[in-house]
């Protein structure tokens, strides 16, 4: 900060002695007629705007708007050293006369922003310093003597020059102005038609300085075409005139704009207030309200939901808050300390974002009550996507349970037919090969068979039917392949559906462990029942790094348990292990 | 005429192709060939030319009528055109119409395979 007042009040003095200087010139030059005027516009237009960018600068650093600003100023004084004796001030002046009303259009278009957004401005843009700046250098470096070409009879001569070709600099000069009475006329129409894009309060902001540009740009492209046809007209003396009229509004405009700005913001949150209650009252759209009241038709809202930990919109579906420099900006809501909602509003606005919080302060409660209404319609929605996953779930089960069936069972029963067909066949001619197949087939049967309850066990277990979630999840541990150490088993018998869901909680769990988890030592199970609320605890000492969104086994298991109003949450930050938790309300 | 009608088994389990190979050659059939699945079926069958080829329906890569239609296709060319039996451990039903409008003569549940029943669909003299 210190850095950039320091910058800035080297460029203020640096504009005050450009003033000074460009003052001392024209009241030094012999082709002045009426020096004290001239003066005293030159310094009003140059200061205005070095003034207003400066405060716009120190304002907002990261907007270039101020120094656009700035630079107007700066090179309005630059084209003010035409009238000059001197010849190398006299031709530095001339060479970039009509930089003033590149940079201008520059700052008109990039108005508020500081950006150029339109790549038709940006040609326009660059098509100007083309034809006002590149090809007017060309044309100096072929006349030698400006007389009486560059309608100044006692101008000094052109050091600047090569040769001397009046002609060719005719030409040159003819094309430059073409260029530039086409071009002005250009950016003015893009000024019109931007106009009609903006909201009604970035219009209430930009307008005065979007009017009084276009007006300059409008007054000069008409001055240069009056001068490819005549060369001394009270026509062009007019336009002139209103050129730099308007060029003198330029800054002023911007100061009222922002002023009608801040003013319009305070009315508007009033309004806002107002309108709040009626829209309450009527049951009617805060947005609509709030999207009136900024001018911003775009303006969305996004409830904060801590359960979900997401934002979502109005019809409670999942809303992703804008990056920075995306066209959108968002400002957050709180009520008393807590997050509620953010809102979403359009980044040409953006200098109205203290407008946007004070509205989101006077929306707060409205916008809580409005929020419960979007984490119900959330859950709604959350609900039938978890249906819908829990149906798929069992189809994948079953599709899978089949596959199973004919791979496994299936086929070993088949063999021993075919082995005991063939026995048969051969027990009278070689009972010996007979009583081998008949072995053969009866240890395939009893592989069968173990298959079989393994299948039965992952549909569900027997055990835990019988004997309850103690002996059951004992039975898993003793069968996992990594150590698992048993903490607090529940005594007592729980509800069908909770032991079912813990049960298969803890072997998806255990699963995991002896798939993912790499170099695990051990895994620790604990379950508890008490006040009302069954907890399963799984942890592990492995490389962790499971996410839940990931794979089905997990998500199916939250989706499971969320279906007895529970909860299932993952912590598994990698290289350090991985703890899953359930917990499930359940009548005590 | 040969002595006995070569065959070849295809199917994706290792166990019913050898307790299938064991029962039929135990039944007259010489086995000239096994295939685990469609593609090499379809090769098998154009090199090994059996005279019946036992064909799983539900193969890894391609399904078993499928085969039928390229292997049938295949010996119209040279003239050589085996008998083809489906087989499978589902219902022949489970297929619908695809069973009766392949080129096969026939279908045989895996576990009621015998020589016998294989004769009866292809025709082939018993050894």
């Amino acid at each position: 900060m210190r850095s950039l007042r320091a910058a800035l009040i080297f460029v203020g003095t640096a504009g005050l002695a450009a003033g000074l200087f460009v003052a001392s010139v024209r009241l030094t030059s012999s082709r002045e007629t009426a020096p004290g005027p001239d003066v005293i516009v030159a310094l009003l237009v140059g200061w205005s705007f070095i003034g207003t960018g400066l405060f716009a600068w120190w304002r907002r650093p990261l907007n270039r708007t101020g120094m656009l600003m700035t630079a107007v100023g700066f090179t309005w004084f630059i084209s003010s050293l035409t009238i000059s004796d001197v010849p190398g001030v006299f031709i530095f002046g001339v060479a970039l006369n009509n930089l003033v009303l590149i940079v201008l259009a520059y700052l008109v278009f990039a108005f508020p922003s500081g950006r150029l957004d339109s790549k038709y401005a940006r040609w326009l843009i660059w098509f100007g310093f083309f034809d006002g700046v590149v090809l007017q250098f060309l044309g100096l470096l072929v006349l030698r003597h400006p007389t009486p070409q560059m309608n100044c009879a006692d101008c000094p001569s052109n050091p600047l020059a090569l040769t001397h070709n009046a002609d060719l600099f005719t030409v040159l000069n003819h094309i430059s102005a073409i260029g530039g009475v086409i071009l002005l006329s250009a950016m003015v129409a893009l000024l019109v038609r931007r106009r009609r894009t903006l909201g009604s309060a970035a219009r209430r902001a930009i307008a005065p300085v979007m009017f009084a540009g276009g007006f300059t740009l409008a007054m000069f492209a008409a001055m240069i075409g009056i001068s490819l046809f005549a060369d001394e007209s009270i026509v062009g003396d007019i336009t002139h005139l209103g050129g730099v009229l308007g060029l003198v509004l330029v800054p002023y405009a911007f100061l009222f704009g922002l002023m009608r700005a801040r003013f319009g913001g305070a009315e508007a949150v009033g309004e806002l207030i107002e309108s709040l209650t009626d829209a309450d009252r009527r049951e009617g759209n805060i947005r609509d309200a709030l999207s009136e009241a900024l001018g911003d038709p775009s303006l969305q809202f996004a409830y904060w939901l801590p359960d979900l930990e997401i934002y979502v919109d109005d019809l409670g579906e999942p809303v992703t808050l804008p990056d920075e420099g995306a066209g959108r900006a968002w400002s957050a809501v709180e009520h008393d300390g807590e997050l509620i909602a953010a809102i979403i509003f359009d980044a040409t606005v953006e200098d109205h974002r203290r407008l946007v919080r004070s509205a989101g302060a006077a929306a707060a409660l409205a916008l809580r009550n409005r929020r419960l209404e979007a984490e119900l319609r959330a859950k709604v929605a959350e609900l039938r996507a978890s249906r819908a996953r829990i149906v798929q779930a069992a189809d994948e089960t079953r599709r899978r349970l089949e596959r199973n069936l004919h791979d496994g069972a299936q086929q070993q029963l088949i063999s021993i037919a075919l082995n005991l067909r063939l026995a048969k066949s051969k027990l009278e001619e070689n009972p010996t090969a007979a009583g081998e197949l008949i072995d053969q087939a009866a240890n395939e049967l009893a592989t069968a068979t173990d298959e079989l309850r393994e299948l039965a066990r992952g549909i569900h277990p027997a055990v835990l039917s019988d004997h309850g979630l103690a002996a059951a999840v004992e039975a898993l541990a003793s069968r996992s392949t990594v150590p698992v150490e048993l903490g607090e088993l529940p005594e007592r018998r729980l509800p069908e559906a909770i032991e079912s869901a813990i049960y298969f909680v803890v072997a998806e769990a255990l699963t995991n462990v002896a798939r993912y988890a790499g170099e695990v030592s051990g895994a620790r199970v604990a379950i508890t029942a008490n006040n009302g609320l069954a907890q399963v605890i799984i942890s592990d000492d492995g490389a962790g790094g499971a996410d839940p969104r990931n794979g089905t086994g997990l998500r199916g298991l939250t989706d499971r348990v969320a279906a007895l109003d529970g909860k299932l949450k993952v912590f598994s930050p990698p290289g350090e292990g991985t703890r899953i938790e359930a917990e499930i309300p359940c009548a005590s | 005429m040969k002595d006995r009608c070569t065959l070849l088994i295809v199917d994706d389990h290792d166990a019913f192709r050898a307790s299938a190979a064991r029962l039929l050659a135990a039944d007259g059939f010489t086995v000239i060939g096994e295939a685990a699945d469609g593609e090499s079926a379809v090769s098998a069958a154009r090199s090994l030319s059996p005279d019946v080829i036992l064909l799983d329906v539900q193969l890894p890569d391609i399904d078993g009528f499928a085969v039928a239609d390229r292997v049938l296709a295949a010996a119209r060319d040279n003239g050589h055109v085996p008998a083809i039996v489906l087989t499978s451990s589902r219902d022949a039903s489970d297929y619908g119409p695809s069973v009766a409008r392949s080129g096969a003569r026939g279908f045989i549940g895996k576990a009621d395979l015998s020589g016998a029943a294989l004769r009866a669909l292809t025709g082939e003299p018993a050894a």
